[in-house]
């Protein structure tokens, strides 16, 4: 059956990182069906620095056995369990995982503002795992990351990140050809779909992913969004947030590798592909905007305005399909843009006051007793 | 404007949906200072059918932390590991629709892409043998899965088939002892705000006022308050979903209840069978522009396994859904919110899906446009999800034998049902929104079973060589049989922990 048969080349445009990260992860999915992988690179150096992975990326490097805890004792990357955002007030922190714990289906927040609206004056910050372990040396960090079960991301030095890749890709067998894209033909008289040419080089192939920074391959395709049409695939950096741009790259090549075509037909699920895409976009779109935009512009954004008006009248976060950030980073942002719930949840309300009190009490001398060991570490 | 705090709580109705809303609501508001009262009038009664559930239910009962032993015995409740399907993509063919999943996948890739690839190597094994709910059910087997069960076991998921009117009564006994207070009469006037349009009272016919601050309307199709008094508008979703009137009657057993529920498609429709501890409950549900009221009523009664224990009960309805579910201070929950006709059993779950989102959006004051409106958001979602699944069953079908099939064979259905179509047709994708209830295991085992299996699998299911995918089923399909094997049968089970008292039919016959 021609849809079961598999891709023979998949070429990749772009540099860095981010070719890397394609490179090997479309190797590890579909080399071993038979794909033959080319990265084609302009020898652009790349960016540089430390680039920051959201905790759902970490099973993406699991897959290309990238173990975090090895790269932190390498010195390579150190764990994140919050990412600071700039907003229009100055940085934000985003916390990876909620303060306190949930309790009877309700989420911690809702009986801290209760109890807050009845006089008990604590911050919310105060019960927070993960602000405590982020100042954490990197061993206690990840050891109590394991013992407490909360999610971590980490921040990565970029272009180690890109050469620990890189073996990857190469062990699975992925080919590199220097050369900036010059042309892409399409070929009709030929077994193969698709001819790409550099000044150098001329390889024919079935599919072009395009990761490049600039877009190599957009002029030459002739397409101009980020998405998936016909035999291109391209993933841009999107908006500049920490962690958006891996999560782009990760999540985009993951679902290609769930979607991926069999030769024959190349596009048919494209549709979905974008349709899922182009909704993650905005959800991120929603939360640099709710960040960095007034409250008009914000408004403007159908999701984002549900979810400032919900939790400014109970505390509520409501989500749509397809979200990016976890409730525990909308809230932080939410509360650092200005907007407070009006009250909380109702169900909150079923925990007797002095029992809440003693509660948040006993939650908030943990959390403090536990910053004192990793200060003291 | 009349906007204060919400103090008191009145759901009109008395079936189904009003026991549900009052024993959820009385026990999450227990410390909460909310009165809440419940109105039903005996002069109307309830819908009298609604007996068959989704796993989600067992959570629900959970939740109200009530002994599923005690549910069972009380109910008259049987387990349920899912749907046979008869006669709906061929006549002459079933196929068994499970609750849980199929089989294991291999190296991060879904099961199903192996599967495929077997069955273009000429393997003619139904997904039916990497079920273990389809293993137990055509075994007549149960047994509840407990952690000390092991691994396997876990993957059997489960639900009910119960007597609708002592699930009622169970949940009225629970809700008056948390202090619900219960009137007999039938709402008459409906006192409003001149101004909001919010509902103060409600004016029983037999002179009684009852003040309230939000009212749950549970009436039923009736829709005395949603629609009678807030004109909330209706969905109207027959052009997918024809069929419109439905008859139903419980019959004498015969043989040990299986554990699922049976679906016979009909010329102009299709048959339910549920079987109870104590009855098997029998409805045909059908298109009246293809099928006269007496004919389908005879046609039912030469159905029946066993001699009819009550006289036919027929009822009318339109599939579709309330245009707002949450208008003014008035929720409506039950019938009187939507139907979606019983093919997949989903009513209860939505009345359970429309109370705990209440629950967790429960306002503060009378007038609350915030919640509202993304109530009314999430329950649509919540309609529209389950409505594409059921037009899956019609439109996936190559009967040609009546014109209700010709119809629902060849009608457009919605976009969002396409693409779905498009992509598990050909190569066996799926993808789950947030809010869907139903899951792959649901799509794929109605595609297939009517005959719309995926053409194409994931290439990357060739990474595996073939022997090792052959291996790797067929220790699936033995691990999964003997697990099956094991199992008590499903009345053993029943005798053992949950069996019902035997009802006494003499005192129930009208
Ligand atoms: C043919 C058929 C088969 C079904 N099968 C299933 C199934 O297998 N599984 C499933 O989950 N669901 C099924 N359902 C749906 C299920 O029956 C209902 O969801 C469930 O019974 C809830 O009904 P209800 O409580 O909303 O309404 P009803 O049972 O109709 O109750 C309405 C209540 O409102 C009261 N009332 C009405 N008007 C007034 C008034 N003016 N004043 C005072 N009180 C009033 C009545 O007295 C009654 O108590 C089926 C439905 C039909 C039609």
């Amino acid at each position: 059956m021609s849809s079961a048969k598999p891709l023979r080349r998949i070429v990749i445009v772009g540099d860095g990182m981010r070719a890397a990260m394609a490179a090997a992860y479309l190797a590890k999915a579909c080399g071993r069906a038979g794909a033959d992988i080319v990265v084609m690179s302009g020898g652009e150096a790349g960016k540089t620095g430390q680039v920051v992975v959201r905790p759902s990326a970490l099973r993406f490097n699991a897959e290309l056995g990238l173990n975090p805890a090895e790269l932190c004792k390498k010195n390579i990357a150190s764990p994140l369990f919050a990412a600071e955002m700039p907003s229009s007030n100055g940085p934000v922190t985003l916390p990876y995982a909620a303060s306190g714990v949930a309790s009877n289906g309700v989420e911690f927040h809702h009986y801290w503002l209760r109890a807050s609206q009845a006089g008990f004056d604590s911050a919310l910050h105060e019960y927070s795992l993960p602000l405590t372990l982020q100042n954490a040396r990197s061993g206690i960090a990840l050891e109590s990351a394991a013992g407490f079960k909360i999610p971590f991301g980490l921040r990565i030095d970029r272009a180690s990140y890109a050469q620990l890749l890189v073996n990857v890709a190469s062990a699975a067998g992925v080919r590199a050809s220097k050369g900036k894209l010059s042309a892409v033909q399409k070929l009709t008289e030929s077994d193969w779909p698709m001819r790409l040419s550099t000044s150098d080089v001329e390889v024919d192939a079935d599919f072009l992913v395009d990761v490049s920074e600039g877009s190599s391959a957009e002029n030459a395709v002739g397409a101009s969004r980020s998405g998936w049409s016909g035999r291109y695939l391209r993933i841009d950096s999107g908006v500049d947030l920490p962690g958006i741009e891996v999560f782009r790259l990760q999540r985009g090549l993951t679902r290609f590798a769930s979607l991926i075509p069999g030769r024959g037909n190349a596009h048919s699920d494209s549709g979905e592909f974008n349709r899922i895409f182009h909704a993650e976009e905005n959800r991120i779109t929603d939360m640099a905007c709710l960040l960095t935009a007034d409250e008009a512009e914000a408004r403007q954004r159908p999701a984002l305005a549900r979810k400032i008006d919900l939790f400014t009248a109970c505390g509520r976060i409501p989500s749509e399909d397809y979200e990016v950030f976890q409730p525990c980073e909308w809230l932080a942002a939410l509360m650092a843009r200005g907007h407070f719930p009006e009250r909380a949840e109702r169900l909150a309300e079923r925990m007797p006051e002095t029992e809440l009190r003693i509660w948040l009490e006993s939650l908030r001398r943990q959390i403090a007793d536990l910053r004192k060991q990793v200060e003291a570490a | 404007m009349s906007e204060h705090t919400i103090k008191r709580v009145v759901i009109v109705g008395g079936g189904t949906a009003g026991w549900m809303a009052a024993a959820a609501l009385s026990k999450f508001c227990a410390r909460s200072e909310v009165e809440i009262t419940l109105v039903e009038s005996q002069a109307i009664g309830t819908v009298g059918v609604g007996e068959a559930t989704i796993p989600s239910i067992g959570k629900f009962n959970d939740h109200l932390g009530i002994d599923e032993d005690t549910f069972v015995r009380e109910t008259q409740a049987t387990y349920k590991l899912g749907i046979e399907f008869v006669d709906w993509g061929v006549m002459g063919e079933r196929y068994f629709h499970p609750f849980g999943t199929y089989g294991f996948d291999l190296e991060g890739i879904e099961f199903h892409h192996f599967w495929t690839r077997l069955k273009q190597q000429g393997d003619t094994r139904s997904l039916d043998a990497y079920s273990l709910n389809a293993l137990a059910a055509y075994d007549g087997k149960f047994l509840r899965p407990e952690p000390e069960h092991g691994p396997i076991m876990k993957r059997l998921a489960y639900a009910f088939h119960f007597d609708a009117s002592l699930y009622a009564a169970f949940l009225r006994r629970m809700s008056e002892q948390k202090g619900v207070t219960r009137i007999d009469g039938l709402v008459g006037e409906v006192e409003r705000d001149s101004e909001s349009g919010l509902i103060h009272a409600l004016n029983l016919q037999d002179g009684k006022r009852i003040a309230g601050d939000l009212f749950i309307d549970c009436t039923g199709f009736r829709g005395v308050l949603i629609e009678g008094v807030y004109k909330a508008g209706y969905d109207d979703w027959s052009e997918w979903l024809p069929v419109n009137r439905a008859v139903a009657i419980a019959c004498k057993r015969k043989g040990d209840p299986e554990p699922y529920t049976r679906s016979i498609a009909r010329d102009a429709g299709w048959q339910w069978r549920i079987p109870l501890q104590h009855r098997t409950g029998n409805g045909f549900v059908y298109c009246d522009r293809f099928k006269d009221a007496e004919v389908a009523e005879r046609e039912l009664l030469e159905s029946l396994e066993g001699e009819a224990l009550n006289s036919p009960n027929h009822l009318r309805f339109m599939t579709g859904r309330r245009k707002q579910f949450w208008a003014g201070n008035c929720v409506a929950i039950g019938l009187s919110s939507g139907f979606l006709e019983p093919l997949e059993s989903t009513s209860i779950h939505l009345i359970q899906s429309g109370i705990s989102k209440l629950i967790s959006l429960f306002p503060t004051k009378t007038d609350a446009p915030v919640e509202r409106t993304e109530y009314n958001r999430l329950m649509s979602n919540d309609f529209e999800n389950i409505r594409d699944f059921l037009i899956l069953h019609y439109k996936a079908t190559a009967r040609d034998d009546s014109k209700f099939w010709n119809y629902v064979r060849t009608m457009a259905v919605p976009d969002s049902l396409m693409r779905k179509i498009d992509l598990l047709k050909s190569n066996g994708r799926f993808f789950k929104y947030d809010a869907e209830l139903f899951d792959l295991t649901s799509w794929l085992a109605v595609a297939v079973g009517q005959g719309w299996a995926p053409e194409g699998y994931n290439p990357m299911a060739n990474a595996l060589s073939i022997e090792n995918v052959t291996g790797s089923l067929s220790n699936m399909r033995s691990v999964l049989e003997k697990s099956a094997q094991a199992m008590p049968t499903h009345q053993a089970f029943i005798d053992r922990f949950c069996k019902a008292e035997p009802a006494n039919w003499e005192q129930k016959k009208p």
